[in-house]
Parts: structure tokens; sequence; C-alpha cells
């Protein structure tokens, strides 16, 4: 008897969370930016930085109806650079993008596309290339590297739903569905650059903060729900919010926890209620809210993802050794600091563990450089003078 | 790997239909989710099993009253369906949608949620079925909202004379071992207050030594200050939540 039920549940789990976007996207081409997850056919979307959509644990991007926070310590602002690709992807895609808080300018100085042979899925390729001795997380990212372009071929791929690909062929829009595979997934951007918003893109929609009103998020939630209400069902949408509870930005009391968490609350109800059509980015800094607070403990339980970053402080011994290595052509290799991944979208609601994530559990590091935010395992280096330990000193092999 | 049984055999007495009027805690953190327990516990009520002790095998069948703050309807649907049970609101189980609604965190506050949850359970008890009440992160209502320690206590008091409660809290260490602020000294109490009342605490973390890739964490099965658990054996085991949904409950080494 339990047998029977158990086989039940397992020939049907393939089907989406939400039975209304599955049926919904077998009569449309997949909205902009968007390609169902290798895993269970949830439409997922690229957060613009290629190895942040590695580490979603297979899904290869953001789940739609999810949000990330990035929380990082310091000074620094790599998060803000994580933000601004976000940002810029949605841009390029042709998705709907809301700005939080911050004036204009910040939409204004969005990193710019890279343009030929280098942009576009040619630099994931190439990317790839240089570094498939380096990146050992690459290993998922390179087999969804390989999905999608099985799917740009029309090849099928035996792992994916196919109820979702079928209609593409045999719907008259097939043409529109094709172009859009032409469409890279994830972009190149160089931070040197300005972006210039591809003429087919929606208008940045950007949502002030009062600093005076006590409660600043009242008027964010109506507009964001609005907003998602009347625009066409299949335009997914991205909001960004940087620097949340920054007092640059937001007054005192949207730190109290009776305004952010309902805030936060409302936040995930919207998500829920549109599982097709928004995801959020959120960072946040750590020196002023540390993680040992039951208020921001609580932010991240609201949260669907959570990744904290952690810069190195500036070591100028370092600096002065690594000219050498620029000599090398490794102007790179140097992390400038650790990354840790505290929650996943999805996964971590199913109970799975964080070794599920794509890291597998090994400490991460970043490095951030005009094109690239790239991350990956974090290994000290050997100590100068081991030869032994140089050979193979990026093996970290944990058995439990 | 061989699809795993829905209720981990380790562990079939314990996701037996809890006893009237019983509490049973589960307790969870960031990295370690415990809605696959939840989601056990869901199973265990709706589907009936023969129990192979003949004395269970009376009680085994409950109907549900679940709300949650912090899931929609789909998740636990999709979850059910995993297990091979489909949720259907018609059926045995009521579902009170806090996150989409925000009840109770709203003018009405617990009052209104007690009010509701005691409506449903009247109404799926109309048959003389049993009836357990989930609710699922109401320690939200005291962290963002006016709600106090007392109230809570009280509602889940106030329930528990009618059905019984399975609750989820979480139990991170900034929420239960900072108590600088009102909403850890708050969150604090309020889980301690209820462990004591509570038959039977599950609680679910990562593991102390660091993320592993085939464990998610560690399960601490306890017996609460209350009665009802004496059968049960307190152990701790490792558990493994596969990407299909599929758990393994293992001792420590195996």
């Amino acid at each position: 008897m339990s047998f029977r039920k158990r086989n039940l549940g397992l020939s049907s789990q393939n089907s989406p969370t939400s039975t209304s976007s599955s049926s919904s996207s077998q009569v449309q081409p997949p909205p902009p930016g968007t390609r169902p997850s290798p895993i269970d056919g949830r439409p997922i979307t690229s957060t613009g930085t290629p190895s942040l959509d590695a580490l979603s644990g297979g899904h290869g991007g953001l789940v739609l109806g999810n949000s990330l926070l990035i929380e990082e310590s310091g000074t620094t602002d790599f998060a803000g650079t994580l933000l601004r690709f976000y940002a810029a992807e949605g841009v390029v895609q042709g998705q709907q993008v809301h700005v939080v808080g911050v004036p204009e300018e910040w939409g204004r100085g969005l990193p710019g596309l890279v343009e030929g042979k280098d942009g576009g899925r040619g630099t994931e390729g190439s990317e790839g290339e240089a570094e498939k001795e380096k990146m050992k997380i690459a290993w998922r990212y390179e087999r969804l590297g390989q999905f999608g372009e099985e799917r740009e071929t029309g090849a099928r791929n035996p792992r994916a739903p196919t109820p979702k690909r079928t209609p593409f062929s045999l719907s008259p829009s097939s043409s529109d569905a094709a172009a859009q595979n032409h469409q890279p997934f994830c972009h190149t951007f160089d931070l040197t650059k300005r972006l210039i918003p591809p003429s087919s893109s929606a208008p940045i929609i950007y949502h002030p903060v009062s600093p005076t009103n006590p409660d600043p998020f009242a008027l964010l939630l109506s507009s964001l729900s609005n907003s998602l209400t009347t625009s066409p069902h299949s335009l997914p949408h991205r909001v960004i919010i940087p620097n949340l509870l920054s007092p640059l930005l937001y007054p005192f009391t949207a730190a109290h926890p009776h305004v952010l968490l309902p805030f936060l609350h409302s936040l995930r109800a919207l998500l829920r209620k549109h599982p097709s059509q928004i995801t959020v980015m959120i960072t946040l800094p750590l020196t002023l809210y540390p993680r040992h607070s039951g208020l921001l403990r609580w932010t991240e339980l609201l949260i669907d993802g959570v990744i904290e970053l952690t810069p190195f402080p500036h070591d100028y011994s370092l600096a002065a050794s690594e000219t050498t290595k620029t000599a090398k052509g490794k102007e790179d290799e140097k992390p400038q600091g650790l990354l840790k991944v505290l929650k996943v979208p999805v996964l971590s609601e199913e109970g799975q563990g964080l070794g599920a994530s794509g890291g597998g559990g090994e400490d991460m590091a970043f490095w951030v450089s005009r094109r690239r935010f790239v991350i990956k395992p974090f290994s000290l280096p050997p100590v100068e003078g081991d030869q032994e330990a140089q050979g193979d000193a990026t093996k970290v092999d944990i058995d439990f | 790997m061989p699809s795993q049984p829905p209720i981990p055999p380790l562990l079939s007495n314990h996701f037996a239909v809890p006893p009237e009027s019983s509490l049973t805690l589960l307790t969870s953190v960031l990295g370690a989710s415990s809605n696959w327990l939840l989601v056990r516990f869901l199973y265990s009520a709706l589907i009936s099993r023969k129990a192979p002790d003949a004395s269970l095998a009376s009680d085994n069948e409950a109907k549900v009253v679940l709300v949650s703050w912090l899931r929609d309807w789909s998740f636990w649907k999709e979850g059910a369906k995993r297990l091979g049970v489909a949720l259907t609101k018609s059926s045995s189980v009521t579902f009170l949608d806090c996150l989409g609604t925000g009840l109770g965190l709203k003018d009405g506050g617990i009052e209104q949620v007690e009010g509701k949850v005691l409506d449903a359970t009247t109404e799926l008890k109309n048959d003389g079925s049993k009836v357990i009440v989930i609710l699922d992160g109401i320690d939200l209502l005291l962290a963002a909202t006016e709600t106090s320690v007392g109230e809570i206590l009280d509602c889940v008091g106030e329930l528990r004379e009618h059905a019984a409660i399975i609750l989820t809290l979480s139990a991170d260490a900034p929420l239960l071992h900072t108590r600088h602020t009102p909403l850890e000294i708050n969150h604090a109490s309020l889980v301690m207050s209820l462990s004591h009342q509570a038959r039977l605490v599950l609680g679910v973390r990562e593991l102390d030594t660091g993320v592993a890739r085939d464990v998610s964490g560690a399960l601490r099965i306890g017996r609460g200050g209350g009665d009802g658990a004496e059968g049960l054996e307190e152990k701790e085991l490792l558990y493994f939540v596969a990407g299909d949904g599929g758990v393994r409950v293992f001792e420590r080494g195996a």
C-alpha cells in the first residue's frame, strides 16, 4: 500500500510548485531572461554573476519568487557590485527593474555590457576554458552551460521536464521563442563602462524612501504590488534594495523589529503570491547590524537565500608581492574576501543542508576584477618553498 | 539511490499521531529547516497506516488545521505530494494562510488567530475525529508585533484544550542566547516556557563540525517538561535530505 503511494509521489514530483505558473507557461514562450531550472523546471533567472548563479544548488540561477540577501562587513561595497550586475542583467534582459531607496544616479552607474565575442555566452565559455583547472565548483556550472547550449540547438535534455519545452516548437510564436533562445542567459559586464540600456528595456522604476516617515516601507509595498498586478503576467520584475537599514538612506525607526519584520514578511508574501514574476536582492551592512543580533536573524529567516561577504583587510605587503604575479598575467589571483552561504533559496526550505549548494560545503572566497565577480573554493596558498605542498595545494578533500 | 520510505524507520514511533492536548515542538535554525519534519507529521496524520501495534491502530489518523506564517499553501502541498499525499483543502486539512493574509500581524492580533483556529478545529471535529493544530512560525508574532509571551502562551494553552498542538519555533543562538533586546529576551522566554510544557521536542540544527555533502544536519529528540512521551527514546541522530525530498535518518557513525 505504502509502496504504491510512494511511487505516485515520485512520478509527480517533477511538476513545479505552482501549478498556475506551469499551465500558463505551456502556452507562452519563457519570459525574458528566464529558463526552466534543470532540477525541477521552475523558471530561474540569472543574477548577472555566473559563479553566484552556480551557488544555487543546481538550479543554475535565482529561482523566480525568491529573494537573496547579501550581507557584508566592513566599509567595502563588494555586495554593491553583485547588486549592480544583478540590476544590469535585468535591464539587458528587458525585465522590469525596481530600485529602492537610492537616488537615480545609482541606476546610471550600472556596469556596461561587454559586446562582441567576449560578451554573453562566449565569455562564459572562454572563462570556463581559462579557469578549467582552477575552478573546482565549475562542474555544476559547466553542466548547466551545456544544458543551456543543448536547449539552444533544440536537443532534448532528458533531465529537464518536457512539457515546458514541447510547446515552443508547436506554438505559432516559435520564432519568438527561437529569438529568445539566442539571447544569452547571463551577460558579462564591465565595471569601468556605463550601461546603455537597450531601447526595448523598460525604464528602471525608483522607489524613494522617505527619511522622515517612521514606516518607510508602507508605500514601497503598495507600489510594488501595484506594479506587479498591472504589468503583463509574463514580465519578470527584479527588486533591488541596496544597503537596507543604512542610516544614510533609512530613518532609524526602520530598524525597529515591528517595522522591519512586518515589511519583510509582506515582501515574502508578495514573492509567494507572484512566484513566477519577481526576484528580490537585498544588501545589508553587517557592521551596523551584526549577525549575533536577534533582529538580523529574523531578517535572515524571512529571506530565502543569505550570503555573507567578509572582505579581507587590505594588506600592503601582499599587494607588493602581487606585482610578481601580475607579470605572469594572474592579476586576479589573490582573493579579496571570504564568502559564506548561510541559506540557499528553495533548498533550505526543503530542509536540505548547505552542502547541497554549489559550494559543496567548502570555504568560498571571492575575487573581483573589472569584468567578473568570481566565487571559488578558498584554500590557503602553500608555504613558500614547500615544493611538495605546492603540487597539490588546491586539492581540498574532506571526508565525513 | 533507492527512494526512502516517507517516515524514516528510526523515527516511526515519534511521528505517530500525538495524543490529545499534547504539545510537540519542532525547533530549527537558519541553515537547517524543520519543514521536512512537519511534512512528515502531516503525512502520518493524514494517511491511514496499518500500525504493527494493534493498540495504535485505533488512533493513527487525524485531521489537521495547518496555520503557517512563513510558508504558503503550495509549499506544503508540494511537500506532501512528494510523499504521496494529495492535500486538498476540502478533505481533512484546513489551511490558514497567515503569510498572504498577515493574520495575527494586523489589527485583530493573536485573538483573531485563536478565534479562526478554534472555528476550524470545531468544524473538523464535527464527525468526532481527532484534530491536530500545527502552528508554523507563531514566534514571528512575538518578534514582529506587540504580542507578548503571555498572550502566545495563553493562545497555545487554550488551543490545547481542543486539539493536539505541533509548534515550530526558531532556535537560533542569536535568538536564544543574546538576550540584549526585548526581541531576544522574549523569544528565549517563549521557547523556554513552551519546552517545559512540551511532550516532545524535535530540534534540527547544522552539524557542529561544519558543512558536509552527505549530511544535512543533526536531529535531537528530547522529552520536554510535559507528559505523554514516556515510551519515546531520547536520542540524537543525523539526517540527510536529498534533492528529491527523500530523507534518510541514521545514527552517528552509521
